[in-house]
């Protein structure tokens, strides 16, 4: 019926119809950005919410502030604050705010404004994984904070404008328009978006610290093919770039790589230690001798001074490198002490036996993730020793389920996965309910009391006597922290190696050299 | 027509509930805590557990499974398909956002799908061992067992970052808001120009094999003879009398086109970064976000559902042995 009435001229009528309107569609793309010198693109999985709740992501700090901000040492930096002061048990603070920072609309930003964004995480409509606080105004530029627990630092949460949402239902407060085009107090200020593709920000002229360099920030959303992004010249910064393209991008006289170590998250290897292998500390040590952990560094594309430690540290410990020195490589001692635990390949199988039990385990890990090939490594590595370990590879979701569920506990002989490198985690990880079924007593009252300790030079004090334990025990092989790896065009000037890696968290320090 | 639609779709009815249900079990039985997973159970540890307890509450999580599934089917029912655990926004509002960007992607597909491999079928069974023909035959098996992830790689990295001709990723351009009407068209249209070749052009290699075999089935038949012998110019013969017949199987296969399409259409908007419903759903298995991936499942199972029934309408429309009446004495 519908081709009854095509005759030869008409067909070839649509066919050439249809090829003109594909030629004319391709044109050539307007997105390359290299040859702008005022403008740096960004690739960045997200939308245009990136700015609020919904995402949870450095991008907010472009637009907003936080009370305090963390500089290159570590050591807390005012922002929207200028000064404060804290109890001695770090639950409640005092802050005295800047009396020279503005919205973007004009309106100044004070204590109030401060006051109604902590009220609003809080609101059961709302509820934005915050601890409870209660808010007092001092006067317009000094509130006082009381939290549940003691609270270190406030570097991570932003604050919102008062006069604008005060008014909006917080029931839709995930809904508010708001979130498309935000009117921020931070370096830099809304100007445009385009749905689903890009978000366009201005250098603020009145920021406080003065008009950051470059004057346009551009987030272009999505992340699937990144690489094909930066090499077509769509964008001029990636973040969080796949480790197996490093190689190929420091190669490249285009771009920079720059790196940034999260000692807040730790790659490491859950050792069972109801597993008859696992219960021998002196087990436990053998294995960690017996990975060259350094050039397990290479082979995930780490950078060459990534830290390798045996405990947990506090973040200053780490800032200050004042980590003691790691297990070596050294497989001939693992032999021995796994000789010494009774482990020895008697019918010579290459795999040692202990009252005829086989020293072999299954490690999980999640599958197409870096540490599955860490755990590929390893398993190589324990195999040169004597033990023979299988790997499976499992849904990120699962290992996480199996590692660390209280009702499924030790549904695992070994885990390569993430530590939490945080006191509380601390305190729930070596405590009663060890997840992999490890007790120390002295080592939890010393978690316990830095939990209840915020000063400084006493929880280095506490985690160093705690390093003499762990390093004993080797309760857990730990491998290194998590590095985050940003790469930027050439242009883009400014950038370092560890705490100014990331553009979007320093993008007010930065600027562009001009190549045309 | 109108009474045979309608006993479709009530027989959909205990389908789809059936679809649902199961659906809903393995989602809710697959290990992995919503909350867990979102906030990481590592880092939870920091977060104050009353806020943890008011999510679960909130979202229903502390309720047994059998009660969640009741209230999520009652919710359904009244079309209510809940709120993202992700977004915190309803999830109407963000399949509202999604859905035109895979439409406008499965849509075209199906059209490239039908123009390509329609008129590539012809052309090979009428220039049948033709060095045409063998080209279209060998060139539809390379095409169809090309993977489309590969493809589409391959088509980035050869159009946009060597040749800068297609975009790499995307619906529109960073400077859509400021083209002028027919630019915002023709910009749309090239973002559209690799995503929809890749989803369709596999689909394509398919039906003109499938086409080019029935055409030559058809072109054998005994009133096609009859039409040549009575002189009729090839092209009549071939479009009017030999290609209706041909296409009656053609109809069922597209039948299923829409849902084929768009489950293809999870890993190209992946790869292409486009804003659709396929990236919704991947997020959400990932993230554990249940009324996500229960609203997208149930699109896809309400799309093969429509998909037949309109594969069997346009069957007794193109097929005149076919008449509803017929069905309805079955």
């Amino acid at each position: 019926m519908m081709f009854g009435s095509i005759d030869r001229r008409k067909f070839m009528q649509l066919c050439a119809g249809s090829l003109a309107l594909a030629v004319a569609a391709c044109r050539r793309s307007k997105d390359r950005t290299s040859l702008d010198n005022t403008k740096v693109t960004v690739l960045y999985k997200g939308d245009e919410r990136l700015l609020g709740p919904d995402y949870d992501s450095p991008p907010k700090f472009l637009m907003f502030l936080p009370l305090v901000a963390q500089n290159p040492q570590g050591e807390n930096e005012g922002r929207l604050a200028q000064s404060w002061e804290h109890s001695e048990d770090y639950r409640k603070w005092t802050f005295h705010l800047r009396r020279d920072v503005r919205w973007h609309d004009g309106v100044p930003v004070t204590a109030h404004d401060v006051k109604f964004t902590m009220d609003l995480y809080m609101h059961p409509a709302v509820l934005w994984y915050r601890l409870a606080h209660a808010v007092t105004v001092l006067d317009e530029f000094t509130l006082t904070i009381t939290s549940k627990r003691p609270v270190a630092n406030w570097n991570w949460d932003v604050y919102y404008p008062k006069h604008l949402l005060s008014k909006l239902d917080p029931k839709k407060f995930y809904s508010w328009e708001f979130w498309t085009h935000p009117v921020g107090n931070g370096p830099y200020r809304y100007v445009r978006h385009v749905p689903k593709t890009m978000m366009e920000l201005e250098a603020n002229p009145d920021y406080y610290r003065g008009k950051p360099k470059i004057e346009h920030v551009v987030l272009k959303f999505g992340g699937s093919n990144p690489l094909a992004e930066l090499l077509s010249g769509n964008v001029d910064v990636l973040t969080d770039v796949n480790r197996a393209d490093i190689p190929k991008l420091a190669a490249n006289p285009s771009f920079r790589v720059y790196y940034w170590m999260d000692y807040g998250w730790l790659d490491a290897i859950y050792w069972n230690h109801k597993h008859p292998l696992f219960s021998d500390a002196r087990v436990r040590r053998a294995l960690t001798l017996a990975i060259n952990r350094r050039e397990l560094a290479q082979v995930l594309n780490l950078p060459e001074d990534v830290p390798i430690f045996d405990v947990i540290f506090t973040a200053r410990q780490f800032q200050r490198r004042a980590l003691p020195d790691p297990l070596p490589y050294d497989p001939e001692r693992a032999k021995r002490l796994l000789d010494e635990a009774g482990w020895r390949d008697q019918d010579e199988d290459g795999i040692r036996e202990r009252a005829g039990v086989n020293a072999k385990f299954t490690a999980i890990v999640a599958a197409s993730s870096v540490l599955e090939r860490a755990a590929i490594y390893v398993q190589a590595q324990l195999r040169r020793v004597g033990i023979r370990m299988n790997v499976q590879s499992l849904e990120d979701a699962m290992v996480l389920d199996k590692l660390e569920d209280w009702g499924r506990g030790g549904e695992f002989d070994a885990a390569f996965s993430r530590f939490y490198n945080g006191k509380y985690y601390h305190v729930w990880f070596f405590g009663e309910q060890s997840r992999i079924n490890y007790h120390n007593d002295k080592l939890l009252r010393l978690l316990q009391a830095a939990v209840n300790n915020m000063e400084p030079d006493a929880q280095d004090r506490i985690y160093s006597e705690a390093t003499e334990i762990l390093r004993d025990e080797v309760p857990l092989t730990f491998l290194f922290p998590q590095v985050e790896t940003f790469v930027a065009h050439r242009r883009l000037r400014g950038l370092s190696s560890l705490f100014r890696a990331d553009p979007l968290f320093n993008m007010e320090y930065l600027w562009l050299e001009d190549e045309r | 027509m109108g009474w045979y639609v309608g006993k479709r779709l009530l027989q959909a009815i205990p389908l789809l509930l059936g679809i649902a249900t199961v659906t809903f079990f393995i989602v809710h039985l697959a290990p992995g805590d919503p909350m867990d997973v979102y906030l990481d159970k590592r880092y939870r540890r920091d977060v104050d557990p009353q806020v943890i307890e008011l999510l679960r509450k909130k979202y229903g999580l502390d309720q047994p499974l059998p009660v969640q599934y009741v209230k999520w089917i009652g919710n359904l029912a009244r079309g209510d398909l809940g709120e993202s655990f992700r977004y915190r926004r309803p999830v109407v509002s963000l399949l509202a956002e999604r859905i035109p960007y895979t439409l406008q992607l499965t849509l075209l597909a199906l059209l490239f799908d039908v123009l390509i491999g329609i008129t590539l079928g012809i052309i090979s069974a009428v220039k049948q061992y033709s060095t045409v023909d063998k080209t279209v035959t060998l060139g539809s098996l390379v095409i169809y067992s090309i993977p489309g992830f590969w493809l589409a790689v391959m088509l980035v990295l050869v159009f946009a970052v060597n040749l800068g001709w297609l975009p790499t990723s995307q619906a529109r351009s960073l400077d859509y808001e400021l083209l002028s009407t027919l630019g915002k068209i023709l910009d749309r249209l090239w973002h559209l120009v690799l995503p929809v070749f890749v989803l369709g052009v596999a689909s394509a290699a398919g039906t003109a094999r499938y086409m080019r075999n029935q055409l030559l089935e058809v072109l054998s038949e005994e009133y096609v003879v009859a039409a040549r012998a009575r002189g009729l110019a090839e092209t009549s013969v071939i479009l009017k009398h030999a290609l209706r017949n041909a296409l009656i199987p053609i109809v069922t296969l597209y039948g299923l086109a829409l849902p084929f399409l768009l489950g293809g259409a999870v890993l190209i908007e992946e790869v292409f970064a486009w804003p659709g419903m396929g990236l919704l759903a991947v997020e959400a298995i990932g993230g554990r976000d249940y009324p996500i991936i229960l609203a997208t499942s149930m699109m896809a199972a309400v799309l093969v559902v429509v998909g037949n029934l309109l594969a069997d309408i346009t069957y007794a429309l193109v097929d005149p042995r076919i008449s509803f009446d017929a069905k309805r004495s079955t």
